[in-house]
């Protein structure tokens, strides 16, 4: 992985640089490659904003679950640190300190300190939304993102010349946390279901579209078949997912736009969007080409 | 860039981590050992955490539980299950289905399966929905009890046959 920037000028998914090829340990590298600093600030955009459309959209149920205190089923974090079930003002309280912080975090102003704020009041939220029963996987890479980003320290836009090993940890491990959401949901189908082919040959599909389908959905329950090959896909491209952290170039494009389709028609299939996962694929992506050259800063 | 690193250790001591300053830096210092060293060890115990978290098949490590959405097996001849939520409204025939959501019962569909044992041997937690559906619904009238019930579609070859079996997990007297 620890090459120097291939000379076809193809696109380098994390900057390779003179200093990255001389890093003594590859494992080590390629856990910490240099990667630029911009590429961090634009990152943090998409996440600080997106953690605000989620609490406000997608988890917003904390509030609601203010008022199902007796529903509370903390997890193992919230009984350790003794975190009580949520009040209607207390969820309100939170909801607003996460806005103005991921707000803050966002336009890069007081980096570490609104970070590490959107760290503890949206891991709260978490506790918050998770804690009542269900715990959707979808959040795995966003709380993880938001956990690691303000690990960088400050990242302006016009740091597109400027790398960090510090800023490739944080986006490296973004980027297994998303890659593991699929891996591991194939591995955990294998565990729960104890023959693989139990699953794919099974009725999953069938299932979750009679549960939750959408009406032209619906028209699938006719074909079977169809839905036991889309199962087999599934598992797949769930098993070969790690591959991807490896691409590079047009592969990765492929793969991204690849996952992008998938979520795209379990969310029309479905309902199911899996937005929090989809938004920290952008960890994969050179974002500090969105940077204006002329904002840059000179070298 | 290479040619400039020593110029900028000299001129900076030490290489604080206050980095909002020079726009001549092109590239931070290296890493510390004890930097990586805590990068790589914290990695490690996540990884750790979320692989255990999958064989012990828990979810209560979140963020790193068990990815089990969707991933116990369906039998195409077996049966699919939908729990739902049903009030008996005073005047009203039969009980009225009610969304099984946080903007009409306070809490999700999803939730109460999780729970859904804890929830039938205690029945009395379907109070808290009653109380939310009370909050959330104030101009209209209160339920008189709350029932817990199931959808069951019986599969054959993965399609559906008959109507689906109507069956009562719990019920609750609202007080």
């Amino acid at each position: 992985m620890n090459r120097p920037a291939n000379s076809t000028g193809k696109t380098q998914t994390l900057t390779a640089t003179p200093a990255e090829a001389r890093v003594g340990n590859p494992i080590i590298g390629w856990f910490t490659p240099q990667i630029s600093l911009a590429r961090v600030a634009i990152f943090r955009v998409f996440v600080y904003i997106f953690v605000i459309i989620d609490v406000l959209t997608i988890s917003a149920d904390v509030i609601p679950h203010g008022w199902t205190p007796d529903l509370y089923q903390p997890l193992w974090l919230a009984r350790f640190l003794h975190i009580p079930p949520v009040s209607v003002l207390g969820a309100q309280i939170l909801l607003a300190a996460i806005i103005v912080f991921s707000l803050l975090a966002a336009a890069g102003i007081l980096q570490r300190i609104s970070g590490w704020m959107v760290a503890i009041t949206f891991g709260l939220w978490m506790f918050y939304t998770q804690g009542y029963g269900y715990v959707a996987h979808d959040h795995m890479a966003l709380v993880i993102a938001v956990v690691v980003l303000p690990t960088v320290g400050v990242a302006r836009f016009r740091d597109v010349g400027t790398t960090s090993a510090k800023a490739g940890w944080a986006l490296r491990v973004v980027q297994i946390s998303v890659i593991l959401t699929y891996f591991y949901s194939a591995v955990m189908k294998w565990i729960a279901s104890g023959n693989i082919t139990h699953w794919a040959n099974g009725a999953v599909i069938v299932w979750a579209l009679m549960r939750r389908g959408a009406e032209w959905s619906k028209l699938f329950l006719e074909m079977p078949g169809l839905l036991i090959a889309g199962q087999w896909a599934t598992l797949a491209f769930e098993f070969l997912s790690p591959i991807v952290l490896f691409f590079k170039g047009r592969w990765l494009y492929g793969a991204v736009i690849f996952f992008m389709i998938f979520h795209l028609m379990t969310y029309l299939a479905l309902g199911i969007h899996f937005l929090p996962t989809v938004i920290c694929w952008a960890a994969f992506l050179p974002l500090e080409k969105l940077i204006p050259k002329r904002c840059a800063a000179s070298q | 860039m290479d040619e400039k690193k020593p110029r900028l250790l000299t001129k900076k001591k030490p290489a604080s981590e206050s980095d909002d300053d020079s726009e001549t830096v092109t590239k931070p210092k290296p890493m510390t050992k004890w930097s990586i060293v805590w990068r790589l060890g914290a990695t490690a115990v996540a990884l750790v955490i979320l692989t255990c978290g999958q064989f012990l098949n828990t979810n209560d490590f979140f963020p790193l539980g068990s990815l089990t959405q969707y991933a116990t097996a369906k039998d195409l001849n077996g049966e699919v299950n939908s729990t739902c939520i049903e009030a008996q409204f005073p005047g009203e025939d039969e009980p009225r289905r009610l969304g099984f959501n946080t903007g009409t019962v306070g809490i999700e569909r999803g939730d109460i399966e999780s729970q859904l044992d804890r929830v039938i041997s205690h029945p009395e937690l379907l109070q808290t929905l009653a109380d939310s559906y009370e909050r959330l619904h104030p101009d209209e009238p209160k339920p008189e009890s709350m029932i817990l019930c199931r959808t069951v579609t019986q599969l054959e070859n993965g399609q559906s046959v008959g109507e689906p079996e109507h069956k009562i997990l719990a019920t609750w007297e609202v007080q």
